[in-house]
């Protein structure tokens, strides 16, 4: 697959990634597209085809992070604009109480620090083995099975709640 | 209540749907790239890169800007109309315009002459002249048939449109001269005053002219009336000179007469008489020279070699008859001269309103400001009171001049190793930038592009001195032994630029094949530094011919075998830069195109100035025309402590005195080509030239003492006989004889004739020189039966000269391996 397709097929969860490592911000477009010319330039893009969802994440995970050290030396604070409170109105009960958890659920993870907030994205949302999510990350399996510890402890405490994996 | 992480991924998606342009700016950011445009983020880098290559080159070239107008008369300003060229170039030509020095007093004081200036121009032909022009009272309107007519105001014919290929020398307040390479014709207001013959015209001021006329016996150049036409005095000169003051017009005539001098039947001289007239014909004064007239003052020099001496206007004796070495321009009563220690300022009662000796070059700023340059080389406006009054720019301009002379010597200070460093730098940088550029890293084509700006300003740091003076005496008078130092740097950079190019091509895909194609092209001008710098000229001049004459055959060869399809297709693999911006790639390209555009032309100047030498001015009969303050004051202030320690020189020297001479400036060891080239240019060089085998000659230098002299390494002739001299050692006084000549070898025939018409001495120079280190001998010897010797020299423009001396008794020729040499006194 040359790197157009493989940018069209996983180029939104490049950009999901970004917006979810980023916040709601003009870098994440910037974040993608020079992850994209990143990887046209490279030339180890994985034989397999498998993996190149993990290896597509890994360039955009590294980007981001390059973005937000750039912005933590500017002191800019890294605040989720497009996270939205649950609206006031009125909604079945059942319905409020699953936004309500998904809600309380998602702020957790993105007050998350990057460091710890990363391993949950990957795992979680983007769905990798702790292989790949380690090789994303540029970690050990351990490394990351500790940073991927902490993260739920992290969550558990600031959830309050029980946390099923 | 508990938390599925499974959900993580569903719950996200709830509270952060995608927005549904999310494809279309994938599509977007997949396009840019495909488009071939560059992030938003290089785009700024680009102009970022724009600005600080703009501000490099502005502040670069304001570093080796001159000082200001008239630098180029280092030792001072020249205030000479056409009378101070050499002789054989004083003829007024048909297209010779004023001197510049002329035409900025005549400007000044006479209103005609701007109009003349603005639109003079010999070379206009019919096909050239706008369809209709007004000067002054006549309009001249190109005719169907191309020709042109000239018309008064009211619409009246002035002249008939019956001037083919006709241009006009100049128009006045109704009168104007035109002419077609043969013939002229002088309007009025009336039209048509009176028609000439004559050859050339030059437009004098004062209602005057000076024309060449070829009518029948009446052969050269005489003064004429532009009022109608008439003539001034009648007399006809080898040459005329022309300067105004706004009172007078002055023409110097210059009559040469052989006189011989029956001193035992042995010598024969010659003596140059100048007569300085006014327009009446009047002589003020009969001299050897009139060497330059402002505000009424007249600078001569009465006999050869003397100082020069200021008159009035009535032939009368000023400053108390005080003579100078060179006199400047007159303002207010303010009279610049150079005197026995430097240049100075004269009040009208003859005190000094600046002393002398403080400053390398005085000319006034205004009429009571001075633009000085002291022994620094920093330049300064000051008033009378010595206080600095100078202009913003000329402060920005000496600081940043300041500034790079400090980073100069900073660099300097390195010398091989700083060398190496830029090298690497260069090479470094220009790998690095090929990757960033490949790899569309923003941040890192932003600094090396720094990187590479810094990297030009610290090549061109070094190199700018070398660069400007090469540039500045181009074409005419070359001296360019820096220039080679220049294409070397110039090289890297371009080389640097070729490389970065070479960067961004697919096959440079790894660091060992970049850190190959860059070594290689970068040993380019390495190897020309090395190879050329120790070729000797002809050697020199040889390969070059048959480098660029081979490049060339390659270029038409690989063009016709579809070079250029070959190199666009080339072209299109350097994907990177094509995906630049648009000013960004202008810049690019610009850029690397100047690079090489300045090795060229730094590689021609070094050829140029190898294979052609450097020593442009001759040495004339008389000697030259210009002293270098600070060097003649150095040299004459240490003759007089030696002469009046009463020791020989040889002593005084080696009794530690020497360090009085090495450190004038110009003696330090690694100044010594400029002192040579200074010496050239800018001193009053009395010097001798021996020929020392084919295509070498032996140059000596003369201070104002007889006793201090200065003896050259041999050096190289060029085809033309002008001689570059590279660098001179002191001569012992007591290596006599060397007898006090002024000559040269340049073949050109009015110095044949002179040097014909000298003594000859013959010299086994190869004792002399053998005995340079002050030991005593000397094998000078008249040639017998020299009373009725006479030389010429052989050969000439396709051959190294040579003198040949011949009389009743012997007949010797001088220069190629013959062992005896000839000295010309």
């Amino acid at each position: 697959m040359d790197v157009e397709q493989m940018f069209m097929k996983y180029g939104a969860a490049m950009l999901r990634h970004a917006r979810l490592m980023l916040g709601k911000d003009a870098l994440c477009e910037d974040a993608v597209q020079e992850a994209l010319l990143r990887i046209m330039r490279t030339s180890s893009a994985p034989r397999d085809e498998a993996h190149e969802k993990a290896w597509l994440l890994t360039v955009t995970g590294n980007i981001c992070r390059d973005f937000l050290r750039r912005r933590n030396r500017r002191r800019e604070v890294a605040i989720p604009e497009w996270f939205d409170l649950p609206s006031g109105e009125a909604v079945p009960e059942e319905e409020v109480s699953l936004q309500d958890r998904d809600a309380r659920l998602v702020q957790a993870v993105m007050n998350l620090p990057v460091k710890y907030r990363e391993p949950v994205l990957l795992v979680y949302y983007h769905e990798l083995s702790s292989k790949d999510a380690a090789q994303a990350m540029g970690l050990t399996g351990t490394a990351f099975r500790s940073r991927l510890m902490r993260a739920r402890e992290m969550l558990r405490d600031a959830l309050g709640e029980e946390i099923l994996l | 209540v508990s938390y599925d992480m499974k959900h993580l991924r569903q719950a996200v998606d709830r509270q952060i749907p995608s927005a549904p342009a999310d494809e279309a700016r994938l599509k977007d950011i997949l396009g840019e790239i495909s488009e071939k445009k560059q992030p938003r983020r290089a785009r700024r880098t680009g102009f970022l890169s724009a600005a600080a290559a703009v501000i490099v080159v502005i502040l670069t070239f304001l570093s080796i800007l001159p000082d200001g107008p008239g630098q180029d008369h280092v030792g001072g300003p020249m205030s000479m109309g056409a009378g101070s060229e050499p002789r054989e170039t004083a003829q007024p030509k048909e297209t010779a315009l004023p001197s510049a020095a002329s035409e900025s007093v005549q400007a000044e004081n006479d209103e005609d002459m701007s109009l003349y200036q603005s639109w003079y121009s010999p070379d206009w032909g019919a096909s050239m002249f706008p369809d209709e022009k007004e000067f002054g009272d006549v309009i001249i309107r190109k005719q169907e048939d191309g020709s042109l007519a000239f018309e008064n105001k009211d619409g009246s014919e002035a002249l008939p449109g019956r001037w083919q290929q006709a241009f006009a020398y100049f128009v006045t307040s109704g009168t104007g001269l035109v002419g077609n390479g043969e013939a002229l014709a002088l309007l009025g207001k009336d039209g048509l005053i009176t028609d000439f013959t004559y050859k050339s015209l030059q437009y004098m001021g004062n209602r005057a002219a000076f024309v060449q006329t070829n009518q029948g016996t009446l052969s050269g150049l005489t003064l004429i009336s532009v009022a109608d036409g008439g003539y001034l005095n009648g007399k006809f000169y080898d040459e005329i000179g022309y300067t105004g003051d706004g009172k007078t017009t002055l023409f110097m005539g210059v009559r040469r007469e052989m006189i011989q001098l029956e001193d035992g039947g042995v010598a024969v001289d010659r003596i140059l008489s100048t007569d300085v007239m006014d327009t009446t014909g009047r002589i003020i004064v009969r001299c050897h020279e009139l060497s330059s007239v402002h505000d009424g003052v007249l600078g001569v020099r009465m006999q050869e070699n003397s100082d020069i001496l200021l008159l009035d206007m009535d032939g009368n004796e000023l400053y108390g008859g005080q003579e100078f070495f060179m006199v400047g321009d007159r303002r207010n009563g303010l009279q610049i001269v150079l005197a026995k220690g430097g240049w100075g300022v004269l009040n009208e009662d003859g005190s000094w309103a600046l002393e002398p000796g403080m400053y390398s070059s005085v000319r006034f700023g205004s009429d009571s400001t001075f633009i000085i340059t002291d022994y620094e080389d920093m330049t300064r406006e000051i008033n009378l009171q010595g206080e600095d009054v100078s202009s913003a720019s000329l402060k920005l301009r000496m600081a940043v001049k300041k500034a790079a002379e400090k980073v100069n010597a900073w660099l300097d200070s390195f010398g091989l190793l700083g060398k190496i460093i830029l090298i690497a730098a260069a090479w470094l940088l220009a790998v690095r930038h090929g990757h960033a550029l490949r790899a569309r890293e923003t941040r890192h084509m932003l600094v090396t592009e720094a990187g590479w700006a810094a990297l030009i300003f610290g090549l061109l740091l070094i190199s700018h001195r070398e660069t400007w003076e090469a540039l500045r005496l181009w074409p005419t008078n070359t001296d360019t032994s820096g220039s080679l130092d220049v294409a070397w740097a110039y090289g890297i950079l371009a080389s640097g630029g070729l490389i970065s190019m070479i960067g961004c091509w697919k096959w440079m895909r790894t660091p060992v094949r970049a850190l190959i194609a860059g070594s290689a092209v970068l040993l380019i001008p390495w190897a020309i530094k090395c190879v050329f710098a120790d070729m000797s000229v002809k050697d020199w001049r040889i390969l070059s011919e048959i480098v660029f004459t081979v490049f060339l055959l390659l270029s038409v060869l690989l063009m016709k075998a579809g070079f250029v399809r070959r190199f666009l297709e080339w072209c299109k693999t350097l994907d990177t830069i094509n995906e630049y911006g648009l000013w960004r790639r202008i810049l690019w390209y610009a850029l690397t195109l100047a690079a090489f555009v300045n090795f060229a032309l730094g590689t021609y100047l070094s050829g140029q100035g190898m294979s052609e030498s450097s020593l442009h001015t001759e040495i004339l009969p008389g000697g030259g025309t210009a002293y270098d303050a600070a060097w003649m004051a150095e040299i004459n202030e240490t003759c007089a402590k030696w002469r009046a320690s009463g020791e020989e020189l040889d002593s005084y020297l080696t009794d530690g005195n020497w360090e009085t001479f090495h450190t004038v400036r110009w003696m330090e060891e690694n100044d010594i080509d400029r002192l040579t080239r200074d010496m050239i240019y800018r001193l009053s060089v009395s010097g001798t030239i021996e020929l020392k085998r084919e295509g070498m000659a032996q140059l000596y230098f003369y201070a104002n003492d007889p006793g201090v002299r200065f003896l050259s390494m041999q050096s190289p002739v060029a085809k033309d006989g002008r001689i570059r001299c590279d660098s001179v050692i002191l001569v012992p006084p007591d290596m006599e004889p060397m007898p006090e000549i002024c000559a040269t070898v340049s073949v050109t025939q009015p110095q044949i004739d002179w040097i014909a018409s000298q003594r000859y001495y013959e010299i086994d120079m190869s004792t002399v020189l053998q005995d340079m280190g002050g030991v005593e001998g000397e094998d000078a010897k008249p040639i017998p039966g020299a009373a009725d010797a006479s030389a010429s020299i052989i050969g000439g423009a396709d051959s190294p000269a040579s003198i040949l001396v011949e009389s009743s008794s012997a007949s010797v020729i001088g220069g190629a391996d013959q062992p005896t040499s000839i000295l010309v006194k």
